[in-house]
């Protein structure tokens, strides 16, 4: 039984974990019907920014968060204003959809190999004092990495939700997404807007490589994993439907952690992938037949 | 106030406007009518910067607009309520008029801006924390109109307002926009099917036909010419009343 | 695409030279090597381009279907079936699978049908590396016979094969229907084709090739570390950027990319090792954005320069 309940608690954190990580992708596919493919790999790169502050400076990652914000946010916005806004111009979405695909396809292999050769294709992490330690919490333990990390995920996600819910510019991105000529009749100036929130997104991919380099570990191409994940969060809180996703993410933690404990560990990824299969099939609108955008 | 001189608009490679020139004087109603398919709101729309001319200029209060894009023409004060309305539809009435106040002027007055439309429009208020998607067409409509007006415009284009909605509504919306255009002065653009509705409340009009304009004039005169808007647009005229 | 007298003989020029010269000129074992790797390639680009060239459709679990042709025609092999029907019966395994994931995928819209096709395809990566965990390798008898010339006949026969089942494909009804659902799969239904259908079959087709060329790479490799490596989504990307960059949607476009893949790999191998897909990256981007028929569009476009240089001249 203490197996069992120390299984819960573990995927309630690595469901934390899924749920943030898969914000940033969730971002860009619901206000620009974008596919990111390359999102794991900012994932992956805001591992490495952070473990370099680590390494180098000996900063603590959590602590890291807001530089690998600033940083990745610059990144986001590079990759909109070279790769995707020319998107736009094409004339229908699913053309548009393809070629995002193809882009960051790209994107994947010019990052990916420059990570390589900065940082070598060796697998790190970040080994601090609290690495490895647990806490206990109501007869069970619970790791620090994984309780901060499902920190940053629920203030990340409530962040998200007030900005995208209560603030102006929030209401901005929301108008452009429902209806982006409407938008641009209302004064709001569409392209920034999708400039401002590609840089959010692929911040908020940063933040989840500080977590994971923290809680696990990085290599240069190992943003497919975590991309694989992304995308069966993505469509388990069901497209477009940005406030479902870290509650999906973590429907998806238990649901692994369940499985793997039936299952066995080698077959982890294997239960992410049939439990997407098996939604794909019978509820492709994903779990949560909210209504379509963050309100 | 707003001068167009020889413009000419295309869809990829299809002609939709020809050497089209007009004007528009401050504090007056201006009416495009014009049997479907005829090019009136494609005029709209390339005033409002939606739609890029190929030649020709638009000129509003000396500065010109043909090149800019359609969020700086909103700043320099034209405000449009497009054709079908393209309300927000998951977004709420309070925040659908609260995103109409997106340009930094507007947005300093946003709330008494707000008032106002609801003093105009008082079902909006009631409905303030509904989804635009939820609200019947002549709500929809009225909305549409608020959101336009939030932007604190100095000429309103409103492209096909009467379609699908019932007479009494139709008629309350034409009492508020002659309100506003004479106890704020707002220059008023309106694009209508209805021909009897548009003389009816317009100073002056155009009649556009195949993407040219054919007749403009004081719309007494057009009124009461009912040759002219048989020859034009096929129909026989029944005076609006009231 | 017609072809022009002109056409046919350079064609045949090119394809007598592969067949003739390997007999004449002794290329040497690594240049072999990498011209069977050059038709496996070919075979696999092409194979992609049926269905997201000329179909629409992404699929980004391509690996899938050339890891199930390398292994059972390995397996096959092994156990003593002649390498040539163990190569066909990998095709077909392949084309089995393609019924397997075409089943539940190919409802699904352009997005999630490339995210369903990368998870299945990593779902089966792991199962393998699970069953078989261990390297795989053949019995020393089959090294001892070892002819580099059957392998190379073998890939080139399966890529001429390729081409022509590719060139055949477009130019029937069926092709048709192929580049209807590519362009608007909406108004394609609504002129009576069915879609799924469409791209059904165009999926099997892929995977079947797709399978034969796992089959002509598991006919030249005797020694597998980690089989699943051929399920990693490398070999997916990589006949993926040769059809973008050398022109996705034509017949010639993942020929030449191929090529340029193959050769730009051994000339950046020595220079960057690893990362040299950098430069692949690198050229990707602009080509999607700018010239969306690839090289092959570049080679239309300096024909059409040519051409109008050669007229002002001649005036």
């Amino acid at each position: 039984m203490e197996m069992f309940t120390q299984t819960i608690a573990y995927g309630i954190l690595v469901g934390a974990m899924y749920g943030l990580l898969t914000l940033g992708l969730g971002l860009l596919m619901g206000v620009m019907k974008f596919l990111n493919v390359a999102h794991g790999t900012f994932i992956v790169l805001g591992g490495y920014v952070s473990y370099w502050l680590f390494t180098r400076y000996g900063l603590n990652p959590y602590l890291s968060i807001p530089l690998v914000i600033a940083v990745m946010f610059l990144v986001g916005l590079v990759v909109y204003k070279v790769t995707l806004s020319p998107l736009l111009k094409l004339p229908s979405v699913g053309n548009r959809l393809n070629s995002s695909m193809l882009i960051t396809f790209g994107i994947i292999y010019v990052v990916d190999n420059l990570m390589t050769i900065f940082w070598k294709p060796d697998v790190r992490s970040i080994v601090a004092p609290f690495t490895g330690r647990s806490m206990e919490l109501f007869g069970t333990k619970f790791s620090i990495t994984g309780l901060c990390g499902f920190a940053v995920a629920i203030v990340v996600a409530v962040a998200l939700y007030f900005v995208l819910g209560r603030t102006q510019f929030g209401k901005h991105v929301r108008a452009a997404t429902q209806d982006a000529e409407a938008a641009s009749l209302c004064g709001i100036n569409v392209h920034r807007t999708y400039l401002i929130s590609s840089g959010i997104a692929i911040a908020l991919a940063g933040v989840a490589g500080v977590i994971i380099v923290s809680s696990y570990s990085i290599s240069p191409n190992g943003g497919l994993r975590w991309l694989l994940v992304a995308f069966v969060v993505m469509i388990l809180a069901g497209e477009g439907n940005i406030n479902a996703i870290v509650p999906a993410g973590l429907i998806l933690g238990l649901l692994e952690a369940v499985g793997v404990f039936i299952i066995g560990a080698p077959y982890r990824q294997v239960v992410a992938l049939v439990i997407f299969i098996v939604i794909l099939i019978f509820r492709p609108q994903g779990l949560f037949r909210k209504r379509r955008l963050a309100t | 106030m707003l001068e167009v001189s020889n413009l000419n608009a295309f869809y990829g490679d299809i002609q939709a406007l020809w050497n089209i020139c007009l004007r528009i004087h401050e504090g007056e109603i201006v009416t495009f009518v014009g049997s479907n398919g005829a090019g009136k709101s494609t005029i709209m729309k390339t005033i409002a910067g939606l739609v890029k001319p190929k030649d020709g200029t638009i000129l509003f209060e000396g500065i010109r607009l043909d090149q800019l894009p359609a969020h700086k023409i909103v700043d320099l004060g034209i405000s449009m309520v497009p054709e079908g309305r393209r309300l927000f539809p998951e977004m709420t009435v309070l925040e659908n008029l609260e995103v109409g106040a997106s340009t930094k002027a507007a947005s300093r007055i946003r709330v008494s801006n707000i008032n106002w439309t609801y003093e105009l429009f008082p079902i909006l208020k009631e409905r303030s924390k509904q989804v635009a998607g939820t609200l019947s067409g002549g709500e929809q409509q009225m909305l549409a109109i608020g959101r336009a007006l939030m932007a604190q415009p100095k000429l309103l284009l409103i492209d096909e307002m009467s379609l699908g909605l019932s007479p009494i509504v139709v008629d309350h919306i034409l009492q508020v926009i002659q309100d506003v255009n004479r106890s704020k002065k707002l220059t008023i653009a309106l694009v209508e099917q209805d021909v009897g509705l548009a003389l009816s409340i317009a100073d002056r009009g155009y009649i556009i036909e195949h993407g040219r304009i054919v007749v403009e004039g004081d719309t007494k005169l057009l009124q009461g010419d009912g040759r002219l808007m048989e020859a034009y647009l096929g129909v026989s005229l029944k005076k609006k009343t009231g | 695409m017609r072809f022009r007298p002109g056409s046919v003989s350079i064609l045949a020029v090119i394809a007598a030279s592969f067949i003739v010269l390997p007999l004449i000129v002794d290329f040497g074992s690594s240049t072999m090597n990498i011209l069977i790797l050059l038709f496996v390639y070919i075979i696999l680009s092409q194979s992609w381009n049926l269905m997201g060239g000329y179909t629409g459709q992404i699929n980004l679990g391509f690996a899938a279907f050339f890891g199930c042709g390398v292994l059972i025609t390995h397996l096959l092999w092994k156990s003593g079936f002649p390498i040539y029907l163990a190569i066909v019966v990998g095709g077909l395994s392949a084309a089995l699978l393609a019924v397997v994931i075409g089943l539940p995928t190919l409802h699904l819209r352009g997005a999630y049908f490339a995210i369903g096709t990368i998870a299945l395809a990593e779902a089966l990566r792991i199962v393998i590396g699970n069953i078989f965990p261990s390297s795989l390798s053949l019995p020393g008898s089959y090294a001892s016979n070892f002819n580099v010339f059957p392998r190379y006949y073998l890939g080139f026969g399966i890529a001429v094969l390729t081409l022509v089942t590719v060139y055949l494909l477009i130019q029937s009804k069926f092709g048709l229907a192929m580049v209807c659902v590519r362009d608007d799969e909406e108004a394609a239904q609504v002129t009576g084709i069915n879609t799924f259908k469409t791209k059904f079959i165009a999926l099997l087709i892929s995977a079947f090739l797709a399978g034969l060329a796992g089959g002509v790479y598991a006919f030249n490799r005797f020694y597998f570390h980690h089989i699943s490596a051929v399920f990693e989504p490398i070999w997916t990307f990589e006949p993926l950027m040769a059809v973008v960059i050398g022109g996705s949607g034509t017949l010639i476009g993942p020929v030449i990319g191929s090529i340029f893949l193959v050769v730009l790999s051994e000339v950046f191998v020595q220079i960057l090792g690893e990362a040299h897909l950098i430069i692949f990256g690198i050229l990707l981007i602009p080509v999607v954005l700018y010239s969306p028929s690839g090289l092959v569009g570049w080679m239309d476009w300096l024909k059409k320069v040519i051409g109008g240089l050669t007229r002002n001249n001649e005036r």
